[in-house]
C-alpha cells in the first residue's frame, strides 16, 4: 500500500491560512475606526496563529513520520460521487447505489447480506429523515422527468 | 416551605393523565431525535412544535420541554456508539464514550450517560426550583465585558484539555477561531472570508463540521486498517446486567457528575451559552480536577459522566431566565418562548403569580419527565450496545451514509455534505499529525460569542479596555485568567530549576 508523509502539510497550511487572514483583514475589512471593525478580531487571532504555527512547524521536524494511504480517499470519492449522482437520480437512490456497490463490489459481501443491509439502511433514512423529520432531499432530474 | 408546597401543587398538574402521556411521548421523541445525527434540540423542538398545536397550553409546553430534555440524553447515544454526536451538546461525550464502546463497554458507557444525565438534570432542576429568580437576575448582570472575560477564561481552559501536547492543542483552537470568523461579521453583518462563495456567507455550519471531524474522519482512518481493526466478538456479553456499573465504577462517577451538574446549571443560565458550552466545560473541569484526569480520553466513565451531567443540568439552567424573566438563553429556549407566547402565556416575573399552576406544573413535569427518560434510556441499552458488534467493513459504508444524511439534514442542502466531507479530511489530517480536534470545536463555538462581546464592550467604553477592569465580575474573571496562566508557568519554572 503506497503511503505518503503528511507531517508538514498541516502546520504549513495553517501558516498560509494565517497570512491570508491577515492580508484580508488589513486590505479588505479594516481594523479600527471609531470602534473595532470586521477585521479587528480575525487579525489578532491570525497573528497569534502564525506565531504558534511557526513554533509548531519547528517541533514537527523532530517528530516521526505520519502516513496516509491512498485507500483512505475511497469514502470521500464515494460520497462526492453520491453528491454528483443526487442531481440526476436523487439523494436516497444515490445513497442506495453507493451502499450496494460498496458492499457487493468492494467488500465482496454476498447478495443476501448486501441487499438486506442496503434495504434496512435506506428504509431507516426514508422513514426517519424523509417522512418523520421532513428533510428536503434532492429528488433528481430523472424523477422530475418521470413526474 | 412555600416553594415546596407550590412544587407539590405543580406535581398535581403534571400528573394529570394527558400531561403524563405528553411527557412519555415527548421523552421518546426527544430520545429518537436527539440520537439522530444532524438534527439537534433546536431543530427537534422546532420540528415537533406543530404536533402540539391542538393541545392544551400546559400539556403542549410540558411535551416540548420533555423533548428538549430527552434530546440531551439521546445525543450521547450516537456519540458513544458511532463517534458522531447526535447534538452539539454531546461533542465531548465522544471523547471517552466511543473509546469505551471500542473496548466492549458500550453498555456501561450508555448506562453512565443515562444515569449522569438523570442526576445532572435533577440537580439542575432542584436549583431551578429554589433559585430561579435569583439565578436569572445573576445571569442578567453578565454584560458584554463580563461575558468577554468569562469567555477568555473558557478559552484558556483549552490548555487543560490538551494534556501533554499544549502546542498542538493551541494550534487546533486557533484554527477553530479562524474558521468561526468565516461568514458575516457578528456586529454589522459585513461578509468576510467567504472568497466569493455565497454559501459561506452564513458561516460554516457547526453540525456538519462536528460530524465530519469526529464521525467521517473516523471512517477515513478505519479504511486504512479495516482488516486489522478488532471487532467485538459474539462471545462478549452485552446484556443489561453487564451494562451496569460496578460499585467502584459507580463511586468514581459521583464527584464528576456533581461537579458538572452545578457548573452546567450556571452555564445554562448565561445568555447564549447552553448545553454545548456546558458539555465542553464539564469535561474540561474533570480533565483539570478529576482523580483520573490523566486517563481522560482513553475511555473512562468519568469522562462520559462529566460531559453528560453538564449538558442536562444546562437545560434546567436555561429555563431559569426564560421562566423568570422571559429571556431565552439559547436557540431552543427561544422556540419554547415562541410556543409560550403562541398559547397566550407571557413568561417573566408575573408568570409565577398570574399562571402559577402552569409555571409550577411545568417545573414539576420536568422531574417526572426526567424519570421517564431515564427509564426509556435504560431499557434500550442492550439493543443499542449490540450495535458495537457490527463488523468494521460493514460499518464504514453505513456510517458514511449516516454522516451524509446527518450533514444534509442540518442544512437541508448538499452544502452541509460538502462541509462534512472537507471537515472529515481535516479531522483525519489533524489526527495523523497528533492535533486534538476537541479544542478546535470548542474554540469554534466560543469565538463568535467572544468577538461579539469584546467588540460590544469596546463600543460601550469608546475604545477603552479599562471597561474589563472597572466591572467587578469581569475583574474577578480576569484575575482568575491571570492565575490560570501564571501559576502553571511558575510551576514549570520551578520544575526546570530542580531538574
Amino acid at each position: 500500500m503506497k503511503q505518503k508523509s503528511l507531517k508538514f502539510v498541516f502546520p504549513l497550511s495553517l501558516l498560509v491560512l494565517g497570512l491570508v487572514w491577515i492580508f484580508v483583514s488589513i486590505t479588505d475589512l479594516g481594523i479600527y475606526g471609531s470602534e473595532p471593525k470586521a477585521g479587528f478580531f480575525p487579525l489578532i487571532m491570525a497573528v497569534i496563529m502564525i506565531i504558534i504555527a511557526a513554533i509548531d512547524l519547528m517541533y514537527t521536524f523532530k517528530i516521526g513520520k505520519s502516513t496516509f494511504s491512498y485507500m483512505q480517499f475511497l469514502p470521500i470519492i464515494g460520497l462526492f460521487g453520491v453528491i454528483a449522482c443526487s442531481y440526476l437520480l436523487g439523494t436516497i437512490p444515490s445513497l442506495g447505489i453507493f451502499l450496494l456497490l460498496w458492499m457487493r463490489v468492494f467488500e465482496k459481501y454476498s447478495w443476501k447480506v448486501t441487499l438486506i443491509t442496503t434495504s434496512i439502511t435506506l428504509l431507516f433514512i426514508w422513514g426517519v429523515f424523509d417522512v418523520f423529520v421532513s428533510v428536503n432531499f434532492q429528488t433528481g432530474l430523472l424523477w422530475k422527468l418521470l413526474m | 416551605m412555600e416553594t415546596l408546597s407550590l412544587l407539590f401543587s405543580g406535581f398535581g398538574t403534571a400528573l394529570q393523565f394527558n400531561n403524563v402521556i405528553a411527557m412519555i411521548v415527548g421523552a421518546f421523541l426527544g430520545l429518537v431525535v436527539g440520537a439522530l445525527p444532524g438534527i439537534g434540540s433546536l431543530t427537534g423542538v422546532a420540528l415537533l412544535l406543530p404536533l402540539t398545536y391542538t393541545f392544551d397550553p400546559t400539556t403542549a409546553i410540558i411535551m416540548l420541554c420533555a423533548i428538549y430534555y430527552a434530546n440531551m440524553y439521546g445525543g450521547s447515544y450516537s456519540a458513544i456508539l458511532l463517534n458522531i454526536p447526535g447534538d452539539n451538546s454531546a461533542v465531548m461525550t465522544t471523547l471517552d464514550g466511543y473509546p469505551m464502546a471500542k473496548k466492549g463497554q458500550a453498555g456501561k458507557a450508555l448506562f453512565t450517560a443515562n444515569v449522569s444525565s438523570f442526576v445532572g438534570g435533577t440537580i439542575g432542576m432542584i436549583i431551578l426550583t429554589f433559585f430561579a429568580p435569583t439565578l436569572a437576575k445573576l445571569g442578567l448582570k453578565f454584560g458584554a465585558a463580563e461575558m468577554t472575560s468569562l469567555l477568555l477564561v473558557a478559552m484558556t481552559s483549552l490548555g487543560w484539555m490538551i494534556g501533554e501536547k499544549p502546542l498542538k492543542g493551541l494550534v487546533s483552537a486557533l484554527l477553530g477561531i479562524l474558521l468561526a470568523t468565516i461568514g458575516s461579521d457578528p456586529v454589522n453583518g459585513t461578509g468576510r472570508f467567504y472568497f466569493g462563495i455565497d454559501y459561506l456567507l452564513g458561516g460554516i455550519e457547526f453540525i456538519p463540521l462536528v460530524i465530519g471531524v469526529f464521525g467521517f474522519s473516523q471512517m477515513i482512518t478505519l479504511m486504512g486498517e479495516r482488516f486489522n481493526v478488532h471487532t467485538l466478538s459474539t462471545d462478549i456479553n452485552l446484556s443489561y446486567k453487564d451494562s451496569l456499573l460496578t460499585r467502584s465504577e459507580a463511586k468514581r462517577i459521583v464527584a464528576p457528575t456533581l461537579r458538572s451538574a452545578f457548573l452546567g446549571t450556571i452555564i445554562g443560565i448565561l445568555p447564549g451559552a447552553g448545553g454545548s458550552v456546558a458539555n465542553f466545560l464539564g469535561y474540561v473541569l474533570e480533565k483539570r480536577v478529576g482523580k483520573n484526569k490523566e486517563h481522560m480520553g482513553e475511555g473512562i466513565p468519568e469522562g462520559v459522566a462529566a460531559a453528560e451531567a453538564a449538558n442536562n443540568a444546562a437545560v434546567a439552567g436555561a429555563l431559569a431566565p426564560l421562566l423568570s424573566l422571559g429571556i431565552p438563553g439559547s436557540g431552543t429556549t427561544a422556540v419554547l418562548l415562541g410556543g409560550l407566547i403562541m398559547w397566550g402565556l407571557t413568561p417573566g416575573p408575573l408568570l409565577f403569580v398570574q399562571n402559577s399552576d402552569f409555571a409550577w406544573g411545568l417545573i414539576a413535569s420536568m422531574y417526572i419527565a426526567n424519570i421517564f427518560t431515564l427509564a426509556v434510556g435504560l431499557l434500550i441499552i442492550p439493543g443499542l450496545a449490540n450495535l458495537s458488534r457490527v463488523p468494521t467493513r460493514m460499518l464504514i459504508p453505513i456510517i458514511s451514509v449516516v454522516c451524509f444524511v446527518g450533514a444534509y439534514s442540518s442544512t437541508n442542502s448538499l452544502y452541509g455534505v460538502v462541509i462534512m466531507l472537507c471537515a472529515g479530511v481535516l479531522g483525519c489530517v489533524m489526527n495523523l499529525g497528533g492535533y486534538p480536534a476537541a479544542p478546535m470545536l470548542l474554540a469554534f463555538v466560543l469565538a463568535p460569542m467572544l468577538e461579539e462581546n469584546m467588540r460590544k464592550a469596546f463600543v460601550m467604553s469608546f475604545g477603552s479596555p479599562m471597561i474589563f477592569i472597572q466591572k467587578p465580575i469581569s475583574l474577578a474573571f480576569l484575575l482568575l485568567l491571570a492565575a490560570t496562566l501564571i501559576i502553571p508557568a511558575i510551576k514549570a519554572l520551578k520544575r526546570n530549576k530542580k531538574a
